[in-house]
């Protein structure tokens, strides 16, 4: 490890770190501007110049190019090093607008602040600026060119770092220009990362252009909760609103960077429309009345005659206290997960993820083989992607079964195989890695698991010939990592892949397996839900039997999941107390007959467990209320006299749970009215360790060390199976930005998602007489569904891939009626 | 000196705007006995104060010295006093001659209003030009401190010497709008050349 002094002050460092890092870890900030540690160094603005005195390097040179090395002794002060970089600043200034007033950027603009630090006040060049044309960067991105200083920063993020090629560099010397070929929006997902990135204004945050100066927001950390990532953000608000949120670094999770869905899908929490104050019917009340008749009415029932329902986008404490709720009044039901098949995954993955197989975002980025099993990282959880692109820059190889005709910003194998040979494939690509011996020390099971591997019939040719250099390629492999989705993946696979990653853990130096979850706190929900043997459709048999009268439903929307909305309709009408609790101006909410506002996320203090078991907490940012620009018709604040806040009724949903269970069971004693995490711990064991005085410990992995689960199923089907020849399989499948809950309540999303489309391999397409950029319709129980069809021969045939889309009503997709169910009608809407 | 300007509705206070040079004050807190006395200075201010006294009284009778009248008084609301340049009445905005504001919504002012009188809702124009879609500025918290003026790069508010109105009985009508504040860059020529002259000798 080198050793250096910087400033007078000796410091150790670890081999190949920069100097301008080394710098900042005593706290020195040398100025820079194009080096970034997520990028890494180019040199282009030399901005981070500093002195050399003593060691390999002399004199003056780039901090960000040259790596610590032992015996350097440089000074950051030093006068020369001083002159220079204000001559830096002096000329990125020749041609920088002087605009700040008008720039979004300024109040938190790294050009400003070096200006203005180093001393550069009075401009000394009197000629003519350079000027450029801005663009049209889609609805994300504000684009003004002439602000640029050329550190490159953002064609080395969009091109090198994400893998899109739609952004560049264009033009020569004096007119470098930093854009697309043409006007049109980013293709990139992840496009909003220019805005931290750009060190001017060059790219701003558009939906909250005018909106705020830095200084204006109440800034805090914050999660996202669209995919199960959980990435770390911060959120910034302003006269009761979010404005905009900014990537926040987390090592283990998101890195610097966050997708587009995470940075502008908060606009839920300010929707117009989002129910503000406690009802009674139609009738809004005041919080006492509301909650004294649902707990009046709840008081009336039986104790086997309520059920609690919940979602994966409720935080922990939500469903913590929700659960509390349920044992006190004696329910049975407490469901968080309409689809009974996804319960039994994400039961499976909570028992079977421990800290011997689960890995990191940063673990992916190390890998040097990823072998994905029914994930689609791009539409499921986008930073997956970009940590995949990592890996595959340097050196891994990336290989993906998957039926769905899959995008990922790196070269990847596609495997368009069926759901169903998953298991097979996997078997047949890492079984010549193991042996017997080592197989053996994980038990019997282990054992006859893996003969079942080595006995099953090889796949159909074309398969077979695909896997072949593959499995070379697993057998040289020392950290590969098995990264398995748990919508398209049947539950065999998702046990098979958590089987697969132990037994590698013999035999290479690490491995893992990642797994891609239906909600941000999926994992939570299964925590709480999994041992229970209730599912949705038990409960609507019940309240069709007449044995549950009421439902409590908190922060979920059995609407938006199931497929038969008459049925469900009429179940609710037999109940005698829907009680719902949101944020969202959802269906359930319309329909519910008693209604308790609660807070979103920005809102309340709250935690939520991402898909790798880490209980991420994200703070509160600011006090509900309708937001000013609501209020005042997007005008002034109006300044009006009195005292309470406009819209500032919700709660945080824990609270009011919990007041409800104490009302009804009048045990006032034990429980803490700040603080949910008694109740929590008291329903969750594994929780329980987490439980301190002051709630959670933020990026704690929750996890036990080593499972106690039942690996290696006995039971698995290993055996080839033929397709059925002639048939089409509905495949609903998650769609980028366009498919989760929030994203759907949330203006700025639907103003950049794409219209719905649906795939179909171009063999069953000529079968069906279909062709690429047909509008189709797709015959479901009462009536048809309309969408504009893609044919690609990347997918596996025998499939119709049908997106979840908020603009397709792929919730009635179940009640599809055999045969050919499709047909043209037209061609694509344009 | 009170100037009759001859007009007969409008009078000036105070010193005319070229003449006036920002004074150097003497910070000096070692008084020596006498002048912690106050006594000359006392005496000075009682013969101002009776100088005033005695010429409103008289000065009805004592025929015009010229032009000038002798009287202090001004008989407002009939007359209307002119103040100088360096008086911060109600800020108002400064209009560009095409009827457009300078104002670009940054939100400078806005931030530095210790008052938080100043809200701006920032808008952009068909040729992509920054301006304030609504510029309100509550009166009720202005405390007349001169910092939006200070701080605002574009010169697009200023401290006029407007004083009539600033009093209501009703809050709601202390709000003015932009409409309600802009005025023409002739009428307060005065104090931009003032604050041009006073700022441009602060380093910042
Ligand atoms: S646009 Fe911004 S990020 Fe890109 S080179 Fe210019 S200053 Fe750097
Ligand atoms: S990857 Fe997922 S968690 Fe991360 S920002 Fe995107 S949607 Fe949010
Ligand atoms: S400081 Fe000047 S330009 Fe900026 S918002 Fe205020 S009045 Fe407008
Ligand atoms: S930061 Fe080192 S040259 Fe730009």
């Amino acid at each position: 490890m080198p050793r250096l002094t910087i400033d007078d002050i000796e410091i150790e460092v670890p081999h190949g770190t920069k100097v301008i890092d080394a710098a900042e870890r005593l706290g020195i900030m040398i100025p820079r501007f194009c080096y970034h540690r997520g990028l890494g160094s180019v040199g282009a603005c030399r901005m981070c110049a500093v002195k050399f005195l003593q060691g390999p390097f002399k004199g003056l040179q780039m901090s960000c190019m040259i790596d610590a090395q032992d015996g350097m002794v440089i000074s950051t002060t030093d006068a020369e090093a001083l002159d220079f970089r204000r001559h830096v600043i002096e000329w990125l200034m020749l041609n920088h607008p002087h605009d700040c007033p008008v720039c979004d950027e300024g109040g938190h603009c790294l050009l400003q602040d070096m200006t203005v630090s180093g001393g550069h006040g009075m401009r000394r060049f009197s000629g003519e600026k350079r000027t450029y044309r801005d663009q049209y960067l889609g609805e994300l991105v504000q684009h003004e060119m002439n602000r640029c200083i050329h550190c490159y920063r953002c064609v080395r993020f969009y091109r090198e770092f994400a893998g899109y090629r739609d952004l560049g560099a264009l033009q020569i010397a004096q007119k470098v220009y930093f854009g697309r070929l043409a006007d049109g929006p980013l293709e990139s997902p992840f496009a909003g990362n220019l805005v931290d990135l750009c060190p001017t204004g060059v790219y701003t945050d558009k939906p909250a252009r005018f909106r705020a100066r830095r200084w204006d927001l109440e800034r805090g950390p914050s999660l996202c909760i669209h995919c199960s990532l959980g990435c770390n953000t911060v959120a910034g608000a302003r006269y009761r609103e979010v404005l905009r949120q900014e990537a926040r670094l987390n090592e283990e999770v998101n890195g610097y960077f966050i997708c587009d869905l995470g940075r502008y899908g908060f606009a839920y929490a300010g929707h117009p429309e989002r129910p503000r104050s406690p009802r009674i019917g139609s009738q809004a009340v005041g919080w006492q009345e509301a909650v004294a008749v649902a707990c009046d009415r709840l008081a009336r029932l039986g104790p086997r005659s309520i059920a609690c329902l919940s979602s994966a986008r409720a935080s922990v404490e939500t469903l913590g206290t929700l659960k509390y709720l349920s044992k006190r009044v004696g329910s049975d039901h407490f469901v968080c997960f309409y689809d009974a098949a996804v319960k039994f995954k994400m039961g499976e993955i909570v028992s079977k993820l421990d800290g011997r197989t689960a890995v990191s975002l940063r673990d992916i980025e190390k890998a040097d083989l990823l072998i994905g099993v029914g994930a689609d990282p791009i539409n499921a959880a986008p930073m997956l992607a970009l940590a995949m692109r990592q890996a595959q820059r340097a050196g891994a190889k990336v290989v993906m079964m998957d039926p769905r005709p899959l995008f990922l910003p790196c070269d990847f194998e596609h495997l368009s195989v069926s759901p169903e040979l998953f298991d097979v494939c996997l078997s047949a690509l890492v079984k010549s890695t193991f042996d017997r011996e080592r197989v053996g020390k994980h038990g019997e099971a282990a054992v006859t698991l893996y003969d079942r591997m080595l006995s099953c019939d090889p796949l159909d040719a074309s398969v077979q010939a695909r896997l072949e250099p593959l499995i070379a390629v697993v057998e040289g492999c020392r950290r590969p990592i098995i990264i398995c989705g748990s919508d398209i993946a049947p539950a065999s696979s998702v046990s098979f892949a958590a089987d697969v990653a132990l037994l590698m853990g013999e035999v290479k130096d690490q491995s893992g397996v990642f797994y891609v979850l239906p909600g941000a706190n999926a994992y939570g929900a299964a925590l709480f839900d999994a041992a229970n043997g209730s599912s949705f459709e038990s409960v609507v048999q019940e309240i069709e039997d007449g044995a549950i009268k009421a439902l409590i439903v908190a922060e979920s929307d059995p609407f938006r999941y199931v497929a038969d909305r008459d049925r469900l309709q009429r179940a609710l009408n037999k109940l005698e107390l829907l009680l719902v609790l949101d944020y969202l101006p959802s269906e359930t909410v319309r329909k519910a007959h008693i209604f308790l506002p609660t807070r979103a996320i920005f809102e309340t203090r709250s935690s939520f467990i991402n898909q790798e078991g880490r209980l991420q907490v994200a703070e509160k940012i600011h006090s509900p209320g309708t937001p000013i620009w609501q209020v005042s018709n997007k005008g002034h604040p109006p300044r009006l006299y009195g005292t309470g806040i406009c819209g500032g009724e919700p709660r945080a949903a824990w609270r009011v749970l919990q007041q409800i269970a104490h009302t009804l069971v009048h045990s006032q004693n034990e429980i803490s009215e700040n603080d949910p995490w008694p109740v929590i711990g008291g329903e969750c064991a594994v929780l329980a360790r987490h439980h301190q005085h002051n709630g959670p410990l933020h990026g704690l992995r929750i996890i036990p060390q080593t499972s106690t689960a039942a690996f290696f199923d006995g039971d698995l089907d290993l055996q080839p199976k033929q397709p059925m020849d002639g048939h089409l399989t509905l495949l609903p499948v998650v769609s980028t930005f366009a498919t989760e809950e929030l994203a759907s309540y949330s203006e700025i999303i639907q103003r950049v998602i794409g219209s719905p489309c649906a795939y179909l391999h171009s063999d069953d397409a000529e079968r069906c007489g279909l062709l690429d950029c047909d509008r189709i319709r797709i015959a479901v129980d009462d009536g048809f569904l309309e969408i504009d069809l893609t044919v690609s021969d990347k997918m596996a045939r025998g499939f119709l891939i049908l997106p979840r889309h908020s603009r397709f009503e792929w919730q009635k997709l179940h009640c599809f009626a055999q045969g050919l169910p499709v047909e043209k009608i037209g061609n694509c809407t344009p | 000196m009170t100037q009759f300007d001859g007009k007969g509705s409008q009078v000036t206070v105070g010193v005319p705007a070229g003449r006036l040079k920002p004074k150097r004050v003497r910070r000096n807190l070692d008084l020596t006995l006498w002048e912690k006395l106050y006594v000359f200075e006392i005496i000075r201010g009682m013969y101002v104060t009776t100088k005033h006294f005695a010429l409103n009284m008289l000065g009805f009778v004592l025929p015009p010295r010229g032009k000038k009248r002798s009287v202090f008084t001004v008989y407002y609301p009939d007359e209307k006093v002119v103040l100088p340049p360096a008086y911060r009445g109600r800020p108002v905005l400064v209009m560009r001659p095409d009827g457009t504001e300078r104002c670009v919504a940054c939100g400078l002012c806005e931030t530095a209003c210790p008052g938080h009188a100043i809200s701006i809702v920032g808008a952009e124009r068909e040729n992509g030009e920054r301006y304030p879609l609504s510029y309100v500025l509550d009166m009720t918290r202005c405390v007349y401190c001169g910092f939006c003026e200070e701080v605002c790069p574009k010169e697009a508010i200023v401290m006029s010497s407007e004083y009539q109105g600033l009093a209501e009985t009703d809050r709601s009508r202390m709000r003015y709008s932009k409409e309600q504040l802009l005025r023409s860059e002739e009428s307060v020529k005065g104090r931009i050349e003032y604050i041009r002259r006073i700022y441009s000798k602060c380093n910042y």
